[in-house]
Formats: C-alpha cells, sequence, structure tokens
C-alpha cells in the first residue's frame, strides 16, 4: 500500500508537470501580443514595451518557463495580467465558491441519478425504462444555457420562487446545481442502470433472492454495493470535472467561480490566470481519480494495492 | 481611442482597448446637437437625497486604480470614486473644472497650463487634497515599475516618457508652483491636452495613503479619492458597492450637497438576459436590452418608456489594406463606397446602429452627414471596377478580418454578399479580440471589418489617428498615406481652439473619403432600460453611462412598484 | 403413504422470447414426503434448474409459470403474494447453486451472508445471527469457522464456498432443499465431501431434498427416487434402483449407456447419445426424443406419448409401452 501511494504520487507531479508544460505552451501558440492586448492600439512601443518588461514577456519562452516554474514550486502562480492581483488570492476567493457549486451539483447528481438508474433497471424495457432512457437522453442533449434560463425566466422571475442569478446561500444554489444536474444526472442514470443491469443477472443475486431477502434489501444491499465501482469511477471523473469550473452555468448565473476567472482570464490573454485554473483544474482531476482509487478498495475487498 | 473589440452594447465582448473621454469645448459654435433621450417626463420635480441605485456589469471591472483604467467597466465605476483636475459637464459638451478652482490659465504660445486648485476639497479618508497629490498622480501614472497602459496619452508633457523609460526620476513638467497651484509644461502646443486630463488616467489619488500602500496593485482593491462616492467593498464577481462621499465638494444649484443618492451597487457575473429578467422583476435599475427582446421591449408598452438611448460616439468600417493590390487602386476603393448597401445592415440589426456616410460621428464637432456625396449604387460600383480593368469583378478572394461576435457575424455575411453581387468575392474571418489586434495593428490583413470609439469628442481623435501616415499600421490599419493630409492633420492639432480647427478638420475628412480609404458603414445607438424612479438617468455622451452624481431615485415610487 | 410435503402438478413454464414461446418446462409433476430426496437427472436444457426456480418463485420476464400448482405442505406457492413468498424462500425452501464461485457476493463477508437468512427468517438480531452463522459454518465442517466467518468470499476455496452455500441453505433449517448441481463445479475430491455433507445434513435435518443433476452417479448415491427430464418433461421416474437396474426409457438407456461404470463416483457427462436435444421453441409433433430415439415407431413422430404408470412409483412415457 505505501509503495503504492509513493508510486502514485509520483505520477501525479509527473501529470501536472506535464500539464504546467503543455498549458504553458498553449498559451504561446495563441496567436497575439498579450503586452499589445493589455495596453490597448494606441499605446506607445514604449508602453508596451514597458508592460512586456513587467511581466516578463520579453524574456525568450523557456526562460519564462523557468521562472514560471521555480515560483510554482514556491506555491507562488503569479500576478494576474487582467487584474495585477495575486492569482493565488483570485483563485483562494473564486475556488471555494466553484466547489460550492460543484459539490451541491453532485449531490444532486448522485440524488437524482443513482435511484432513477436503479428504478430504471428493476423496471429494464418496461414503460418507465424507456421514459428514463428517453428524458435523460433529451437533458444530456439540452444546451445548459437554454436550461438555466428557462429556470430562472419560470422559476425565479414568473413564480419568483428563487432569486434570478447571483451568488449566495442554498437559494441561490438551486438553480444553477439544478441546471447542471438535469444533464449531468443522466449520465449517473446510465451507469448505474447498466452496471446494476449486469449485476442483477449475477448468480449471488439470486442467491440473495433465494434467502428470500426483501427486492429492496437484495438491490441496495447485494446489487448496488457490488454494482458501485463502475459509479464510483464516474462520480470521481465528474467531481473532477466540476471542480475545474462550470464556465457556462457560472456565466448564466453570475456564480463567481473559477469558470467565470477563466473566460475574463481567456478574453484578455491573462496567461497567469489561464495557468492558474488550467492547473487548480487538473489538480482536482487528479485528486478526484485518486480518491476513487482508495476508495475502491475501500468498498470492494478484491481490491488491494 | 480605442478600437473596438467590442462594446459596452447588448453584444458586447470584453472591452481590452483604452478608454476615453472626452472634449467638446463649450461655445465651440457647433451645430449638432447630441441626439440624447431621455424617458422621464418627471426629471423636473425636486431631486430627493436618498437611495441606492441597483445597477449591473456582466463582468468585473479591470481595475479600480486609475493608471490601469482602460476599459469602460473600470471606467464607470472610477469615475464615482476619483476626481480629475477637469471633467465634463453634464451636457458632455463642455470641459469644466472639476479639483481644479478655474479652467488654466495658458501661456507660453500653448505650452504652459497653469491650474489653481480647490482648497475645499478632502480625500474620503479625511487627508486634505494638495498641489502634491497632482504632481504624486502624474509621476505614477509616467511610472515605469506601474507600466500604464494610458501613459502614451501623456507624452505631450515633459519629461512624462523619460519617466516612463527610466530616464528621469521625475516628470519636469509637472510642478508643484505652490500648496494650490500646479503648472504644466508641455513639448509643443496641444489642443486636446484639456481633454486628456479628463480622462481616467489623469485621475487624482492620496499621495499620503497611496505612497503607503504595501504594493501598488492594492489601490485597485482600497481606492480612495476625492468623487462622489466612497469605495466600501468589491466581491469579485459578485458586486461592487460605492457610497455617498458626505464632503465631496459638489453642489446642486439649490445649493445642495451631491450626489443625491445613497450610494450604488453595481452586481456582477451574468449576462444580459438574466439582467433583463431582473429588471423586469424589478429587482435591478439598469439593464441592456438583450437582442432577442429588442424588438418586443420597444414594442411592450410596459417598458418602452423606460428606454434611454444615445447615437454613441464611434464608427464602424470596413477596407481593404492599400498596401497591398488590389486595394492600391483607388476605383477598386470607391466601388466599395458603392457596394454597400448601409440601410440593409440597420435593417438587419433593428435598428440598433445608424447608416454612416461619415466617418465623425453625429455628436462630434465638426460632423457632416456626406462630405463626399456616395450613395448605394450597385451598378456604379461595377462600373468602377470596370474601369480599374476588372471586368468580370475582382480577382482572387479576400480575407475579411474582424473581432468576432453573434451580431458581427450576421452583419459580415451580409456584407459579404453584397460585395458579391458587385463581383468582390471575400471570405469572414472573424477571430478573437488579440488576435485581430495582432493582425491590424501589425498591417498584416488584407481586408478588415473594424471600429473605432473616441477617447475624447475631437476629430483629431479619429482622422490624426485613424489616417495620419505616421499612424502606420499600429492604428492607421488600412495604410492610407496622404502627405498633404498628414500636413493638415499635424497642422491643427495645435490649433488651440477647436472651433477654428472645425472647417481644416472637415476638408480633411472629404479628402480622405474621396480618396476611399475606407468604407463607413454605421455608428452604434446605444439602448439601455432604466427604471422609471431613477431621475436624471440621460446616457451621457463621454462618460460610459451616467453622470451619476446628479441621479436621483423618487423612493415612494420604487417602492410602490416594488411592492406591487 | 407418508406426509408429503411437496407435490408439483402439471407445472408449465415458459419464456416469451422474440423469436417464439420456449416451453422449457412443459408438464411436470411429481411429489416429495418428508425427508425423502429425489433426484432430477437430464441433459442441459432438459428444464431441470427451470422446475426448481419455479419453485422458488425466482422466474424472471420474460419466463413466466402459466399453470400447475406447487402445494408446499398443502399451500399452493403460485398463489402467494411476493411477500408471502420471501417468507417462505429461504426458510421453508432453501436453494443451493451450481458454481460457488459466483454465487456468493463478493462484497459481503461470509459470515453476513449467512446471518442475514437467520436474522430475516428467524426474527433474531444480528449478533444471535452471526452466532448460528459460525454454528453453520462449524456444521458444513469449515475449519477455523471463528477466522472464515470474518473472510470473503474471494479468499476461501469454491469447496469451502460451496460449502458456506450449504451453510446458507441450511441456516433456517428447511423442510425442502433444492441443489442444482452442487458439484459441478469442484474438483473430484471435493465432489465427494459436498455430497457426503448433503447425505449427512439431510439426515440430521430431516430436510427433503431435490438434486437437480446430469450425473446418474451422484443419485445413485445420494437420491431415493429419480425423475429423468428431457424436453420440459419427465420421462421417467421411480426409486433409484429401478431406474438404475431396470430403466425402461430409450432415454435412459443412452443416459446409463453413457456411465463408464456404475457406482464409482462418475464424473462423466451425460452426453454420447446420439443428435442434440431438442429446441424448446419449435418442439417436433409427437414424441420430443424421437428425432434420436434408436427404438422410434412411425407413430413416436405423430403423437405424444401420455405416459403410462408400468407398475405403482415407476412411471414412463414412452409408445413403447402404450398400446
Amino acid at each position: 500500500m505505501l509503495s503504492y501511494l509513493i508510486r502514485r504520487t509520483f505520477w501525479m507531479i509527473v501529470t501536472l508537470f506535464f500539464i504546467v508544460l503543455i498549458a504553458f505552451v498553449i498559451n504561446f501558440v495563441v496567436p497575439g501580443n498579450p503586452a499589445r492586448t493589455i495596453a490597448g492600439p494606441k499605446a506607445s512601443p514604449e508602453v508596451i514595451k514597458a508592460i512586456e518588461e513587467k511581466y516578463d514577456l520579453n524574456k525568450p519562452v523557456p526562460v519564462q518557463f523557468e521562472h514560471y516554474f521555480v515560483n510554482l514550486l514556491h506555491g507562488d502562480l503569479g500576478i494576474s495580467y487582467r487584474t495585477n492581483e495575486s492569482v493565488n488570492s483570485e483563485l483562494r476567493t473564486a475556488f471555494p465558491k466553484t466547489m460550492y457549486l460543484g459539490f451541491s451539483v453532485f449531490f444532486l447528481n448522485v440524488l437524482i441519478g443513482v435511484p432513477t438508474g436503479i428504478y430504471a433497471a428493476i423496471k429494464r424495457s418496461k414503460f418507465m425504462d424507456h421514459v428514463i432512457l428517453i428524458s435523460s437522453l433529451v437533458g444530456t442533449s439540452a444546451p445548459t444555457f437554454w436550461i438555466g434560463y428557462i429556470l430562472l425566466f419560470v422559476v425565479g422571475y414568473k413564480l419568483s420562487l428563487l432569486p434570478i442569478g447571483g451568488y449566495g446561500g442554498i437559494s441561490h444554489v438551486i438553480l444553477p446545481a439544478f441546471t447542471v444536474s438535469l444533464a449531468s444526472a443522466a449520465g449517473y442514470v446510465r451507469v448505474v442502470r447498466t452496471s446494476m443491469l449486469e449485476v442483477l443477472g449475477t448468480d449471488y443475486v439470486r442467491t440473495a433472492e433465494a434467502k428470500g431477502l426483501s427486492q429492496s434489501t437484495v438491490i441496495l444491499k447485494h446489487a448496488f454495493r457490488s454494482s458501485v465501482i463502475p459509479l464510483i469511477t464516474y462520480a470521481g471523473m465528474d467531481l473532477g470535472t466540476l471542480m475545474g469550473g462550470l464556465i457556462v452555468t457560472e456565466g448564466i448565473f453570475g456564480w463567481p467561480g473559477i469558470g467565470q476567472m477563466a473566460v475574463t482570464a481567456i478574453n484578455y490573454q491573462d496567461m497567469p490566470t489561464i495557468m492558474g485554473v488550467v492547473l487548480v483544474a487538473a489538480v482536482a482531476v487528479v485528486i478526484a481519480n485518486f480518491v476513487v482509487d482508495i476508495i475502491y478498495a475501500l468498498v470492494d475487498p478484491r481490491i488491494s494495492y | 481611442m480605442k478600437k473596438l473589440g467590442a462594446k459596452k452594447s447588448a453584444v458586447a465582448g470584453v472591452l481590452a482597448a483604452s478608454m476615453l473621454i472626452v472634449s467638446a469645448l463649450s461655445g465651440c459654435g457647433q451645430t449638432n446637437t447630441p441626439q440624447t433621450q431621455q424617458q422621464s417626463a418627471s426629471s423636473n420635480a425636486t431631486p430627493q437625497m436618498g437611495g441606492v441605485l441597483r445597477t449591473w456589469k456582466q463582468y468585473d471591472p479591470k481595475s479600480l486604480d486609475p493608471t490601469d483604467c482602460g476599459d469602460t467597466d473600470s471606467y464607470d465605476i472610477q469615475q464615482n470614486i476619483y476626481d480629475g483636475l477637469v471633467m465634463w459637464d453634464k451636457s458632455g459638451k463642455e470641459i469644466v473644472p472639476d479639483l481644479a478652482a478655474a479652467m488654466p490659465t495658458i501661456t507660453n504660445g500653448g505650452k504652459t497650463y497653469t491650474f489653481q486648485l480647490r482648497k475645499d476639497v478632502t480625500f474620503q479618508n479625511g487627508d486634505p487634497f494638495t498641489a502634491a497629490d497632482v504632481v504624486y498622480s502624474f509621476n505614477r501614472e509616467a511610472s515605469k515599475s506601474i507600466a500604464s497602459p494610458g501613459e502614451s496619452y501623456f507624452s505631450m508633457i515633459k519629461g512624462m516618457d523619460d519617466v516612463f523609460t527610466g530616464k528621469a526620476k521625475t516628470v519636469s513638467g509637472v510642478v508643484e508652483k505652490g500648496k494650490y497651484t500646479v503648472e504644466f509644461d508641455l513639448t509643443q502646443p496641444t489642443r486636446t491636452f484639456v481633454d486628456v486630463l479628463a480622462m481616467p488616467y489623469a485621475f487624482i489619488v492620496d499621495k499620503k495613503y497611496t505612497s503607503a500602500l504595501p504594493n501598488q496593485a492594492a489601490l485597485s482593491l482600497h481606492p480612495i479619492g476625492t468623487g462622489p462616492f466612497t469605495f466600501k467593498e468589491w466581491k469579485k464577481g459578485q458586486d461592487i458597492e460605492l457610497v455617498r462621499n458626505p464632503h465631496y465638494y459638489l453642489k446642486d444649484a439649490q445649493g445642495r450637497q451631491l450626489p443625491y443618492m445613497a450610494g450604488i451597487t453595481w452586481t456582477l457575473g451574468y449576462g444580459n438576459s438574466v439582467a433583463y429578467l431582473k429588471f423586469k422583476d424589478k429587482k435591478q435599475d439598469f439593464s441592456l436590452i438583450p437582442t432577442s427582446d429588442y424588438v418586443s421591449t420597444l414594442n411592450d408598452p410596459n417598458m418602452k418608456n423606460d428606454i434611454t438611448s444615445l447615437v454613441e460616439n464611434d464608427y464602424f468600417y470596413i477596407g481593404g489594406n492599400i498596401k497591398k493590390a488590389p486595394w492600391n487602386k483607388k476605383p477598386v476603393r470607391q466601388a466599395m463606397e458603392y457596394a454597400i448597401n448601409k440601410d440593409a445592415l440597420v435593417k438587419l440589426y433593428n435598428k440598433r446602429i445608424v447608416a454612416a456616410w461619415s466617418i465623425l460621428p453625429p455628436n462630434m464637432p465638426g460632423y457632416q452627414e456626406n462630405p463626399s456625396g456616395y450613395k448605394y449604387d450597385p451598378a456604379k460600383a461595377k462600373e468602377l471596377l470596370k474601369k480599374a480593368g476588372y471586368t468580370n469583378g475582382l480577382p482572387g478572394v479576400h480575407p475579411m478580418v474582424y473581432v468576432k461576435n453573434s451580431i458581427r457575424d450576421v452583419l459580415a455575411a451580409n456584407i459579404q454578399a453584397q460585395l458579391a453581387a458587385v463581383g468582390i468575392k471575400i471570405t469572414l474571418d472573424g477571430v478573437p479580440f488579440p488576435k485581430y489586434l495582432d493582425e491590424v495593428t501589425k498591417g498584416k490583413e488584407d481586408m478588415v471589418y473594424g471600429g473605432w470609439m473616441q477617447d475624447y469628442p475631437d476629430p483629431d481623435d479619429f482622422l490624426n489617428i485613424l489616417f495620419n501616415t505616421n499612424q502606420i499600421p499600429s492604428n492607421n490599419n488600412v495604410g492610407y498615406s496622404n502627405p498633404t493630409v498628414d500636413k493638415q492633420l499635424n497642422q491643427l492639432a495645435t490649433v488651440t481652439d477647436l472651433q477654428k480647427a472645425i472647417p481644416g478638420y472637415q476638408a480633411v475628412e472629404k479628402q480622405i473619403l474621396d480618396d476611399a480609404a475606407i468604407v463607413p458603414l454605421y455608428h452604434d445607438k446605444e439602448a439601455y432600460l432604466i427604471q422609471p424612479w431613477v431621475h436624471n438617468s440621460q446616457l451621457h455622451p463621454v462618460y460610459p453611462y451616467f453622470y451619476y452624481w446628479t441621479m436621483w431615485i423618487d423612493q415612494k415610487a420604487e417602492q410602490a412598484a416594488t411592492k406591487g | 403413504m407418508a406426509e408429503s410435503i411437496l407435490e408439483v402438478k402439471d407445472l408449465r413454464t415458459y419464456f416469451y422470447t422474440e423469436a417464439g414461446v420456449v416451453k422449457a418446462v412443459n408438464g411436470v409433476n411429481f411429489r416429495l414426503e418428508k425427508g425423502q430426496s429425489l433426484g432430477v437427472v437430464g441433459e442441459s436444457g432438459s428444464g431441470k434448474s427451470i422446475t426448481a426456480l419455479s419453485i422458488m418463485g425466482l422466474i424472471k420476464p420474460p419466463g413466466r409459470v402459466i399453470s400447475g400448482e406447487i402445494r408446499l405442505q398443502g399451500q399452493d406457492l403460485l398463489k402467494k403474494s411476493r411477500k408471502e413468498l420471501e417468507k417462505i424462500r429461504g426458510n421453508d425452501i432453501a436453494m443451493i447453486f451450481q458454481d460457488p464461485m459466483t454465487s456468493l457476493n463478493p462484497v459481503l463477508r461470509v459470515g453476513e451472508q449467512i446471518a442475514e437468512a437467520v436474522v430475516l427468517h428467524r426474527k433474531v438480531n444480528r449478533k444471535e445471527g452471526w452466532n448460528v452463522a459460525l454454528e453453520m459454518l462449524k456444521k458444513v465442517g469449515i475449519p477455523e469457522a471463528e477466522d472464515r466467518i470474518r473472510r470473503f468470499p474471494h479468499e476461501m476455496s469454491g469447496g469451502m464456498r460451496q460449502r458456506v452455500m450449504i451453510a446458507i441453505a441450511l441456516s433456517c433449517n428447511p423442510k425442502v432443499l433444492i441443489a442444482d448441481e452442487p458439484t459441478t463445479a469442484l474438483d473430484v475430491t471435493i465432489q465427494a465431501q459436498i455430497l457426503d455433507l448433503i447425505r449427512l445434513l439431510q439426515k440430521d435435518f430431516e430436510t427433503a431434498t431435490i438434486m437437480i443433476t446430469h450425473d446418474l452417479g451422484v443419485v445413485a448415491e445420494v437420491c431415493r427416487n429419480v425423475m429423468v427430464m428431457y424436453a420440459g418433461q419427465p420421462v421417467e421416474y421411480s426409486d433409484v434402483t429401478t431406474v438404475l437396474e431396470q430403466p425402461k426409457h430409450p432415454y435412459t438407456w443412452g443416459l446409463l449407456s453413457s456411465l463408464p461404470k456404475l457406482n464409482a463416483s462418475g464424473k462423466q457427462r451425460l452426453t454420447p447419445i446420439d443428435g442434440m436435444p431438442p429446441d424448446l421453441g419449435n418442439l417436433p409433433e409427437g414424441c420430443a426424443f424421437a428425432p434420436r430415439c434408436p427404438h422410434k415407431k412411425p407413430v413416436c413422430e405423430r403423437q405424444e406419448p401420455s405416459g403410462k404408470w408400468l407398475s405403482p412409483g415407476h412411471f414412463v412415457r414412452c409408445h413403447l409401452y402404450e398400446a
């Protein structure tokens, strides 16, 4: 187990290093000079030069990368070109808000997706199964901005049940979380349904039934527990993605998370901020994967490291 | 001046370019009246004190530090926190004293400006305002380590660029001549110097407070100025709160202390569709009108009176790169002048723009409706192409670069079809703003569909910046070069009285259009929603939106409306 | 006649597939007395397991029991509600499945898998349930039961797992135990141990047993009566001596001739009869075995034999004995 952890941590660091490297390089492949973007068209060459010096942009790319990387090792993500503030502090403000929304979505996904998936599996090929599969397809295909706006219009404006956008407590998080969840819970439904169907056909579920256990015990204790591995895998990826920021949803609802940060940063070629967001998102995914692997071993005694 | 990457319209993206202000000096005798409309019939009622304006922005402003005030959103907020030496009056036509007690005395052949300062002004933290703060603020703007994008607006001040490039420690041209007297020395007479002083880059900060900050970037998060509203809080991505500055020096005609409102709150982060819903729900006092709701809003009896609109001092154009064939042939360029049905564009965009046959917009001093007498005439366009030797239309396919957004995509496609009809084939190259800047400021493009927005209402800001040979390629993107025009522009810039310069600018504008340097397309017509209980809410021709310190809120009307 | 525990009458279980109706069980009758053991023999697809699952009430769509009676101590299980059946399953009737490797839940400790049935049916608390589980593990001969009870199935061998399965099945002292090829998946040596265990426990618990197998050697060792099934129907039924020594049905002959040596703990599969079992979705007219029967007469391909009691206790379904 210990050697596994060490090996795993090593590869996590290698992964992150390459993500940093690739993201950094991509920033330089994108056309446009950040100093020109900061300065605006009227600025004199001296202004552009001063800005390049201020942000190190006049140095060769490998040197810039070295500076960035050395600072990164000290936990310093640099200064935003757009706001002149430390990217660390901006992320410290924005990331908890993304986590708040992300976990709310995650909670809803599990709350909606898992029981629905189980129900669809039990009702396999029956009317309700088809209804669920079709509505999950619709949920996945409908554009997020459209769902978000409809929810805002109906629930927020017409019915005045919940606030129209903005950041805040539970009442503020419900609509954006539902907006994302209506689409992403569908994935849980499919994953749970498929793995449940597989498990429901196994001999040990028949054994459980032969013991006279009630349907709910058979499904929850025997079938669901052993079908949970694909769900954990999926949920881990989902959670990682959610932590990377919900760009569209944050934009619609005015949710001040890292997705919004990313949008303004990209519009502005604000490389340190873009890098910061990419890095946080990457770390979230890597950690989620790691946690998933640990959970595997906890739920399935056959897995050990 | 800024290149229009995007602007504060319903289709706006982020304005990354620099921003500005301006000057239509009063008494210039210009004949056009600003086309401002205001919905509120009760504006004549006595202003009431109190009430908070609940307004909105899609994006956080870039910065609340004047040296970094390059975008509309930052300017909109900073104008309430800070003051400059001079400011625009409510009509947007005249520059009036702000922190200065009077307009400057101009001596030394237009090269020395001397300001007497107000003695009754304190910063919002209680620090007294003196000449030292002015000197400090300009040195700060010139500082190399701050690297303000606006520094070059002040290049006419002696020593400004030397400090910026590290050749000098202090700006020699800004001199404290007494506790309340400041002198500016210019390298050459520059009429637009006063306009530049009204720009946000020239806002005055508190020397004592600012110089003691742990780092200069901290000013953006904790701004202190002398303006009508005091900064209270900025929750990133959520809201910015300003509250009334009770010690603001300005009073209204009745001697009442300005501003009237108790505060301004901008909520941040969501787009115009949501803002529009919140406006309709009366949770917000201001909103853009989403494109999809524009026509229905105009026709909605409950909302049409909430609309306030203004033709902007901007212009959009298309042009071929004159440094490249076939655009180097004048008949080809002239053919384009006749090829575009601008009314079709206006109709496509629900009349949110007005057709342009000249470069200077209607609210700009020196405006002429159609100096070169062009009109939509596709037959004439074909004839001109023949004259240039292209009987079967222009050879090749020409990519047209522009800043992509949903509206410009539609307009560009229409332009493409119109040009194709006369035999000019183009492809559309809609790109993000940074890429656009990278192409056009290096003169790499074949064709451009671009825009320009005033820094201040002076023809120099459009004609000199966009068409002087010395601006190729950074701002004169189409590479237009006419020695006669250059000579006139250089001379006109030094004429201290704008009124005297206007005939000259009008001649220059006609020459540029006769040469068919570009094809003017349209000017934006901004339209916003403002709740009926908010008074004095005319859009300002120079400031990004409003003249906040004379706005007031009928709180009874507001309560009645929001309760119902 | 001894007390009848289980009586199956004219049981028919069909599967309604897209390809057509598969008549997996097509008229099965038998009686089982207290403590008695019945072997059900036949090739794969002869309907043995479906018969067992029908009795357990575990037929899943698209399958359905379409007619018949399954009387447990006089009560027809087919008329019971799902709740009532849950009380009977695992309590009055228990079942052991063929493959111990897949029949235990991989994520639950074996103790839990035994105890949960005890807790459910005997209304005891969890701790007592585990005590019973431990007792059962000892009874089925699992060494170091105190340790094994906390193990997961993948930590045990196949034989051990089948012992666990038996422990589960017998934990509530059922009146009827159905063992569906309990040894097929095991090594020969283990097979014998498991059979011995079943026989022993059957005596101990006085459980009536249905032993489903395709191995006549197993039947000879464990059972008193035998039912030979073919194509969803019993073709011959009698006591084990009669069937082994005086078989009447040509199919039974075929089965027996495939045994290398009687009474050995034969593991040979019953395959060497020529031809293939019939397609249950498309049964031939007449006798289902006719296409493979070396003794077939013209009537066999026209008319289904109705079956005949040759002597009390010896039933055969064949045209050779009709007329």
